[in-house]
């Protein structure tokens, strides 16, 4: 397959998951802003929070810390200056799949230009109010039909591999940002923990990433920090957990590994990725702290991207100055 | 409808019905207008979901346009196609043959057929190419033959086109549009289809691989300048279809004579090219230097035999409109056979007394530039101003042998849906023929249709429409 082909299915896999992510972000911040008890901590801005675990500081402007629902919505799904907001991924998406449909199955391309041809009239509007939860439950299923079509029409060949691997490097990204909001929001008021507060914020973030009743159902315990912090990064069956993504990786991995008949040059690369998440403890990662090891994990999955467009010839590496969470001090 | 009298009505003969045409009139005599517009909306929303837009960039407005689509099917009997068929299969042969003479032996010089200098004087004649013969002895694999069609049995060639003729997408996109919209109208099994074509043409760009490949698998890339162009759908669409992979010149590079493409397994070398690129752009070595689009070195590998090039650079030179007017000559050279399809007879305005006719009459001709096409910088006299023939004068006047001019053909008319419902529109019709190991073609091409009424620009640079064109089963 042409490398700039194997470069652009990855990306295609990328957008099309940061849309739905960005998403599931807002969603997380919306159902915190709802809880009662946040009222209390004008400090806490959960809007601002996501801005920041969006990568999105910059575009929005100096005034983040005191982002409104409505102005921070908006930034996330349809500001044109921000490159990661929803219209500009469905936009790269489909413009993407523009310049490679030759290698798409037809009812892939169809699905990304009709998703395109919708999002292109959307507007603030459609960031407020109620409006909102239809917005964000439309580029989700936006999203669940890309990936469906995907797995139902495309044959298990490279392409289909480079599309699964920008998945699930990006879903292992943001997964670990959305983590890492509650850490942004809890901060200002860490009396709180362990809290009732405490333990709704953890609620929303699981909802956010459909892994309440998972969690539930999966430990038969309560919610607690730690609880969550192991289910959504070490657990092994749950699809949006950072392990279980990074598995992903390595398993896409060795498929292109078989199907090209010569192991991939960057197999041994991300075989020590996964290994060095997967052998973690939830003990190791809250000793280390977790703040600090969200941002390492961020990297690490970087140049686990940056070896794999070495290793296939993409024209450019993915190594991100956003990589970088940012810190507490810088609120 | 006092037009049908002056024109001939393919659907129509007097007051009947001609029988090609019955299963349409049947079909079109249930249909109300409403149901119409609600069947053309749907056709449209199709075009669009399928994203099969043909892009106009730099004249604002959206850049992804989508050429309308005229419900109205055209038809053509089973006799009707075999002449066609016979006629376009015979000139893909000629020309063929001819540019394999002009750029080697140049027989048709010595006979005093072609004069010399009209070839070698011309600005898409490539000496790179003297002397060379590519693989399979093909010149123009994909040719595009514009016929126009004046009375039940007259059709003329208007325009052969040899470097990369488009629209094919059209052919095949408009009947899947078709028989989903209508899918009664093909139960009874009449039409014959089109949806081989990317076949044929996988097998043409395989027989005339270089030799070396004698019964096996070449790898097979599609050329395009990009997502920009404005063909850039079909390039994409035949790719698909063929199951190859649609490149960029910076996907491609030569190494010792050899053309390899970029790929995730390292460098893979390419067999046959079927480049949807100008001559002018293939080659920054050999051609523009300044092209951002090409291969550099593309040339020294193809005339090293590695690779071959489909269309070979250099074919223009027989689609010119100026070599346009000896074809019946060049066909009797070549196959000893008067043309089956003749040419609209036209004036060669560097030829003295013709110039002299041309000028005299110029608010019943249509003059063409020489190297023009997609219908820009053209005179239609009966439907110009006197302003603007005046000044269309001084510019014959200024070069004559940039132009021709031919007769306003009265171009025959196909009932076609518009804003007042039904009426006849005048039409045109493209044939492909494919060239390999033997000339192959689908029943069927790309019918284009002047939605304006009275217009005779049927371009979609021009907003011309397309319609299905059905050929039917003897």
């Amino acid at each position: 397959m042409l490398s700039r082909v194997a470069e652009n299915l990855f990306w295609l896999g990328r957008y099309i998951e940061r849309a739905e992510n960005v998403a599931r972000l807002i969603d997380a911040a919306r159902r915190m802003a709802s809880l009662p008890q946040s009222i209390n901590h004008p400090g806490s801005n959960e809007w601002s929070s996501i801005l920041i675990a969006a990568g999105a500081r910059e575009t929005f402007g100096p005034d983040y810390p005191a982002a409104t629902a409505e102005q921070a919505a908006e930034h996330l799904l349809f500001s044109k200056d921000n490159p990661s907001s929803a219209w500009r991924c469905l936009e790269a998406a489909r413009e993407n799949a523009r310049t490679i449909r030759f290698i798409l199955t037809r009812e892939c391309w169809e699905v990304l230009n009709a998703a395109w041809s919708q999002m292109r009239f959307m507007n603030s509007a459609d960031a407020t109010g109620a409006a909102l939860c239809d917005t964000i439950d439309w580029v989700k299923a936006r999203s669940a039909e890309f990936r469906g079509t995907v797995y139902g029409t495309m044959i298990r060949d490279d392409a289909f591999h480079f599309i699964r691997l920008g998945t699930a490097v990006e879903r292992l990204d943001y997964t670990a940002r959305l983590i890492d909001v509650k850490y942004h929001v809890l901060l200002p008021s860490v009396d709180e923990v362990g809290s009732g507060a405490d333990q709704n914020q953890w609620i929303s973030l699981l909802q956010a990433v459909a892994g309440h009743r998972a969690y539930i159902h999966t430990t038969r315990d309560d919610v607690t920090a730690r609880g969550v912090a192991d289910f959504l990064i070490l657990n092994e069956t749950f699809p949006r957990s950072i392990c279980y993504n990074a598995r992903l990786i390595g398993d896409h991995v060795r498929a292109l590994g078989d199907f090209y008949e010569a192991e991939s040059p960057c197999a041994d690369h991300i075989e020590g990725f996964v290994k060095g998440i997967a052998d973690k403890s939830i003990d190791d990662i809250f000793d280390a702290g977790l703040h600090e090891f969200l941002t390492s994990i961020i990297a690490s999955n970087y140049s686990v991207a940056d070896s794999l467009a070495a290793a296939y010839g993409f024209a450019e590496f993915v190594s991100d100055p956003e990589t970088d969470l940012g810190s507490p001090e810088a609120q | 409808m006092g037009e049908s009298r002056v024109f001939f009505d393919e659907m129509h003969l007097g007051d009947d019905v001609r029988p090609e045409y019955a299963a349409v009139a049947d079909w079109l005599s249930r249909l109300s207008t409403d149901d119409l517009k609600t069947k053309r909306a749907e056709a449209e929303a199709l075009f669009r979901k399928i994203g099969i837009t043909f892009a106009v960039y730099g004249e604002g407005g959206d850049p992804e346009r989508l050429i309308p689509f005229d419900l109205v099917p055209r038809v053509f009997s089973a006799g009707e196609w075999d002449r066609i068929d016979a006629g376009v299969k015979q000139r893909a042969q000629a020309l063929n043959m001819f540019l394999a003479d002009v750029y080697n032996k140049g027989e048709v010089f010595n006979a005093g057929v072609v004069p010399r200098d009209a070839v070698q004087s011309n600005e898409a004649f490539l000496h790179q190419m003297a002397g060379f013969e590519p693989p399979g002895g093909v010149y123009t694999h994909v040719v595009g033959i514009d016929l126009v069609r004046t009375g039940p049995d007259e059709f003329y060639v208007l325009e052969d086109n040899c470097r990369t003729p488009s629209g094919v997408s059209y052919v095949l996109e408009n009947r899947a549009v078709m028989t989903r919209l209508f899918p009664d109208l093909f139960r009874q099994g009449t039409i014959l289809p089109v949806d081989d074509y990317s076949d044929l043409l996988r097998k043409t760009l395989t027989e005339v691989a270089p030799s070396r490949f004698a019964g096996g698998k070449p790898n097979i890339v599609v050329l395009t300048p990009g997502h920009y162009n404005s063909a850039y759908y079909e390039h994409s669409f035949l790719a698909y279809e063929m199951a190859v992979p649609l490149v960029q010149g910076s996907d491609l590079f030569v190494e010792d004579g050899i053309v390899y493409m970029r790929t995730t397994l390292g460098p893979e070398r390419v067999d046959v090219i079927y480049r949807r690129i100008d001559d002018d752009f293939l080659d920054p070595e050999a051609f523009r230097a300044d092209s951002q689009l090409g291969v550099p070195g593309l040339m020294e590998a193809y005339k090293n035999g590695t690779v071959t090039i489909a269309n070979a650079p250099g074919g223009g030179v027989a689609d010119d409109k100026a070599i346009y007017t000896y074809m019946p000559d060049i066909i009797r050279f070549y196959l000893g056979e008067e043309a089956i399809i003749p040419n609209v007879p036209t004036w060669k305005c560097a030829d003295p007394d013709d110039f002299a006719y041309v000028m005299d009459h110029l608010p019943e001709l249509v003059v063409k530039e020489v190297h023009g096409s997609g219908g820009y910088g053209m005179l239609v006299g009966p439907a110009a101003t006197k302003a603007e023939i005046e000044a269309y004068a001084d510019r014959l006047r200024a070069d004559p042998k940039d132009f021709i001019a031919q007769p306003t053909l009265s171009l025959s008319t196909v009932p076609s849906f518009v804003e007042e419902g039904i009426a006849p529109r005048h039409v045109d019709f493209r044939p492909y023929a494919l060239v390999g190991k033997k000339v192959r073609l689908i029943p069927g091409g790309l019918s284009r249709v002047a939605m304006r009424e009275g217009s005779l620009v049927v371009n979609s640079s021009q907003g011309g429409g397309v319609k299905d064109t059905w050929v039917l089963r003897a």
